[in-house]
């Protein structure tokens, strides 16, 4: 068969472009490999060193940690170092933290459905106990002083500064020509405490209608129902709305880091209450119970709690909240969750389909 | 468009052609090999996920629909993505036309810029679109002084949905149209045939099967689409509120079944979207067929005449009643018309394209080029984007064999249940990719009997490596398939034909004849993959458990950065995440002109 000058050239370059994509895919395969049997070379090492510790136990530790999306930089920044310190001066041992954040609801579910966690610490204890549901936690995780709970924080509102709109309290926020921030409860656990805090509120000042009348005029307010609390700071951030309902803790540290809009904490509000729990499955399988139960006491002493108020959150430990009470305004109706009845009331009595919050929805039009 | 060209009956084929595609030992080990792969990666996720929505019986596909906010957020999606397609199907074509046969200053980069929207993470991409219009923004403002909203309206799903698929619609019909047998038209107007009459009825009918397969995936996939419109929509139930992101609130609330039904639904959607093109396919094959008009040689005519281009005219304005359309006609005419498609595929590609892909880079310089590579050196970014590397190479691997494996079955076989092995392959395509992280997580995680025979066995799918690749493969896949599989269709059947006639193995002849015919298409199909893989979301936070440094991608890095406000990291991960397709466009480029095949394009 004869090819002409052309054909053959073209046929070397139709070659030599295939031979080039073999060539780069086998080097991303080859190097993925690599990344697997580098990861097992470090395994052995660990393990040989594991071996050569003297009184038996291992030089290094690894523990998994799984949380909420905002709270990234105070975990991996500052409370981590500090346990590494204080583990490393109590018993010689290094530990390695691998983490993991993504919205409560999704992180609990990724734990619940065999995401190798050992330590959770998520924004509500619903989503914990989806994890027990699924029988990775079997111990009574609230059974202890702290009642499972690590940080607190209310539900507060953020306004531009020198507040225009003059928003003192939630029936500010339901005046017509406000425009409110806040998120979407249907896929935010931040969005359930902020409109349980709004329908709490109202039950205050008066029955169940009126709550949900509030509850009604502050969401005919709303434009933008974001995915979660942090899409919705990040709306209220690129200028969209004059308000943002949202964690206390979040608004603190946004507006010390932006300096332009300021928190305004109404007269009743909920108590925010995030939980932390060892998982019981996975630290059985990793062997590290020790280290994980000793980090959430940990997280409980005053080196940490004092970390986390630094960082907004309102410490649950007695004797650092003692000390930075007068950093807080704590307002004069602040209600828990308790008591409305637990989160499993609130979720069918606001939150289920066709529930008061759905019915707000429809009725907005 | 795998769908719709099954349906359509192969042109009469020589007896000696159909002897060897009937051979039963190639057909067998295809079949066996396509079929396992389908199985593990499409069949076993979808089933789980179609089983979950019956767990309550027949009524559970109805379930949503009982909703009236699940209605609603239902008939956003479906309307928004008709629009969002049939906009870009037109432009589209359009553009694909331009960029083939069009020689106007910065087509070549245009073309290169093309795929951009794909390797740049949703979330991302909606962030940039609702910069550009968000109320407080000056093109925002202009819009709403004039009453007109984008950001948090639902034209701003549209937008959303628009850019997202971009690529798809112009990348479908350009390699169909590059491979044109020109000479038909060369003959048609031989014979008088106007401009537009040898349009419509010589090239149109040859480059349907791209246009039809371009509107079906742009359809599905802007249904799916999640992270961009989630950001920009403002997802008020019953108005803003899309079905994607409907189903994900039923899924945080413990309603996995809800969820499940309302995926399903949307699947069915666009299952019926592509019976409705396959259908129009059939009848436009058979009014072809009677026609005598069927493309057939290899897609490598002679240039056209400068006389034939030159006898150019204008069409004449008769619906030119619009104001506007009488401008574009004598600007038409002024400046030409590929001078017309240019201005056209520049206006059409900078609002598109080129506005948010600026405001991409202004916000990744925001801190200077200093601020850019100091975000780029952190150590989780540079960990994120080596993974990403990782799962891209690998993803491009699988897809390349069991693409190229399903798509010859599809087009070079007859065999029963084609249509059947067509429809799976294109399935993950209408999958919310949420769902499709889902849908793995149910099959082969921790708390599946299969997730654990395999862990017992040391293999780890769900929360590593693996789980990861596949779900890349599960939103790419379908791309692959659907690109090679109208090439392999157009091109190269006489030429084989020819190499068996000439006693060339079926082996050599796919080698030697059919690959380099569809060399293009192939390497297309390899960009899309790298693109879309690199830029994947929500099917990969779903079964990679995030862990940073471990199994987090770069994409879910940017996820990350945007939570924490971090706009700078954000935007220079995901500028490098988009530039990486778009040096292996600059790199097939020149491999296209080294060999001295530029002109040919």
């Amino acid at each position: 068969m004869r090819h002409s000058k052309r054909q053959i050239q073209r046929l070397r370059w139709w070659l030599g472009g295939t031979a080039a994509a073999v060539a780069l895919t086998s080097i991303g395969a080859a190097a993925a490999d690599a990344a697997a049997h580098g990861t097992v070379h470090k395994t052995a090492a660990h393990r040989a060193k594991d071996d050569r510790a003297k009184d038996g136990t291992p030089d290094t530790v690894t523990l998994t940690f799984g949380s909420y999306s905002t709270t990234k930089d105070v975990y991996e920044d500052q409370i981590f170092p500090a346990f590494q310190r204080y583990w490393k001066q109590k018993t010689g041992q290094t530990v390695i933290f691998k983490d993991s954040y993504d919205a409560s609801g999704a992180e609990s579910r990724a734990i619940a459905s065999g995401l190798p966690v050992d330590v959770a610490a998520l924004s509500l204890a619903d989503d914990i106990d989806r994890i027990k549901k699924a029988g990775y936690i079997t111990h009574d995780w609230q059974n202890d002083p702290y009642h499972g709970m690590v940080t607190d924080s209310i539900v507060a509102i953020g306004v531009r500064k020198g507040n225009p709109k003059h928003i003192r309290d939630w029936t500010d926020l339901a005046k017509p020509g406000v425009v409110v921030d806040l998120p979407n409860p249907q896929t935010s656990g931040g969005a359930k405490w902020d409109i349980t805090a709004i329908y709490g509120a109202g039950l205050k000042r008066g029955s169940a209608a009126d709550a949900k009348k509030l509850l009604a005029s502050i969401v005919r307010n709303v434009k933008v129902l974001d995915k979660s609390g942090e899409a919705s700071m990040t709306t209220f951030l690129n200028g969209i709305g004059d308000a943002v309902v949202g964690y206390e803790d979040d608004i603190l540290r946004e507006s010390h880091n932006r300096r332009d809009f300021t928190e305004v904490i109404p007269k009743a509000t909920l108590l925010i209450e995030n939980p932390v729990a060892v998982i019981d499955k996975n630290v059985d399988a990793h062997g590290n119970r020790q280290v994980a139960e000793a980090f959430v006491a940990f997280l409980r002493s005053p080196v940490a709690q004092r970390i986390f108020a630094a960082n907004g959150f309102r410490p649950v430990n007695p004797a650092v909240w003692n000390e930075v009470k007068s950093r807080y305004t704590t307002p004069p109706q602040l209600f828990t969750i308790a008591s409305l009845g637990g989160w499993a009331k609130v979720n069918q009595t606001l939150f289920a389909q066709g529930a008061i919050f759905d019915q707000v929805l429809a009725e907005r039009k | 468009m795998s769908t719709v060209s099954v349906l359509q009956p192969a042109p009469a084929a020589p007896r000696r052609w159909a002897v060897h595609a009937s051979r039963p030992l190639t057909l067998y080990l295809g079949l066996a090999a396509v079929g396992s792969y389908l199985l593990l990666l499409v069949v076993l996720p979808v089933g789980s996920v179609i089983r979950m929505a019956l767990v309550h019986g027949w009524p559970g596909f109805w379930h949503p629909l009982t909703d009236p906010l699940g209605r609603a957020a239902l008939g956003l999606s479906v309307t928004a993505g008709l629009l969002a397609a049939g906009i870009n199907t037109a432009a589209g074509t359009a553009v694909a036309f331009a960029l083939v046969r069009g020689r106007f200053p910065g087509r070549r980069l245009l073309d290169t810029l093309l795929d951009l929207p794909l390797g740049v993470p949703t979330t991302v991409s909606g962030l940039m679109l609702l910069l550009l219009y968000s109320p407080v923004s000056p093109i925002g403002a202009w819009l709403a002084a004039r009453h007109l909203a984008v950001a948090y309206a639902p034209a701003g799903v549209v937008l959303a949905m628009a850019f997202v698929t971009l690529p798809y619609a112009v990348r479908t019909v350009q390699p169909v149209l590059a491979g044109l047998d020109r000479r038909m038209e060369e003959a048609a107007w031989t014979l008088g045939a106007s401009r537009w009459r040898t349009l419509r009825e010589v090239v149109l009918p040859m480059v349907w099967p791209g246009i039809a397969s371009g509107f079906c995936l742009t359809f599905s996939r802007a249904m799916a689409e999640f992270g961009s419109v989630v950001v920009i929509s403002g997802n008020l139930p019953g108005q803003t509120l899309v079905a994607p992101v409907y189903l994900y609130g039923l899924l945080e609330n413990d309603d996995p079944f809800g969820a499940a039904a309302m995926s399903v639904d949307l699947l069915l959607i666009a299952l019926a979207a592509h019976a409705v093109a396959a259908w129009l396919e059939h009848r436009h094959a058979a009014r072809l067929r009677g026609a005598g008009a069927v493309a057939g040689g290899p897609g490598q005519g002679a240039p056209v005449s400068p006389t034939a281009r030159a006898s150019a005219r204008p069409a004449a304005g008769r619906q030119a009643v619009l104001h506007a359309g009488r401008l574009a006609a004598a600007l038409a005419r002024r400046i030409g018309r590929w001078a017309a498609a240019g201005v056209f595929t520049w206006v059409w590609l900078g609002v598109m394209l080129l506005l948010p892909l600026a405001g991409l880079i202004s916000g990744a310089l925001q801190a200077g080029v200093a601020g850019f590579v100091q975000s780029l050196a952190q150590p989780e970014a540079v960990a994120s984007l080596r993974l990403s590397a990782v799962v891209t190479a690998w993803t491009v691997l699988f897809n390349v064999v069991f693409g190229l494996w399903t798509a010859t079955l599809l087009t070079k076989h007859r065999f029963p249940g084609r249509w059947l092995v067509s429809a799976v392959a294109d399935l993950p395509f209408a999958l919310s990719p949420v769902i499709a992280g889902l849908a793995l997580l149910l099959v082969y995680g921790p708390n599946t009997g299969l997730g654990q025979w395999l862990q017992a066995h040391g293999i780890h799918v769900v929360f590593a490596l693996p789980g990861m690749v596949m779900a890349s493969l599960l939103v790419t896949y379908p791309l692959v398939v659907r690109e090679l599989v109208p090439a392999l269709q157009l091109t190269g059947r006489a030429a084989e034909e020819a190499a068996y006639t000439l006693g060339a193995s079926r082996w050599r002849t796919f080698v030697r004849v059919t690959l380099p015919s569809i060399r293009w298409s192939l390497y297309y199909a390899v960009v899309l993959t790298v693109a879309r893989s690199l830029g994947e979301f929500g099917a990969v936070l779903v079964v990679s458990g995030n862990l940073v440094g471990v199994t987090q991608t770069a994409p879910l890095y940017v996820y990350q950065a945007t939570v924490e406000h971090n706009m700078a990291a954000a935007d220079a991960v995901s500028l490098i995440l988009a530039s990486a397709s778009f040096v292996m466009l600059l790199f097939m480029q020149f491999l296209r002109r080294k060999g001295g095949l530029a002109h040919e394009h």
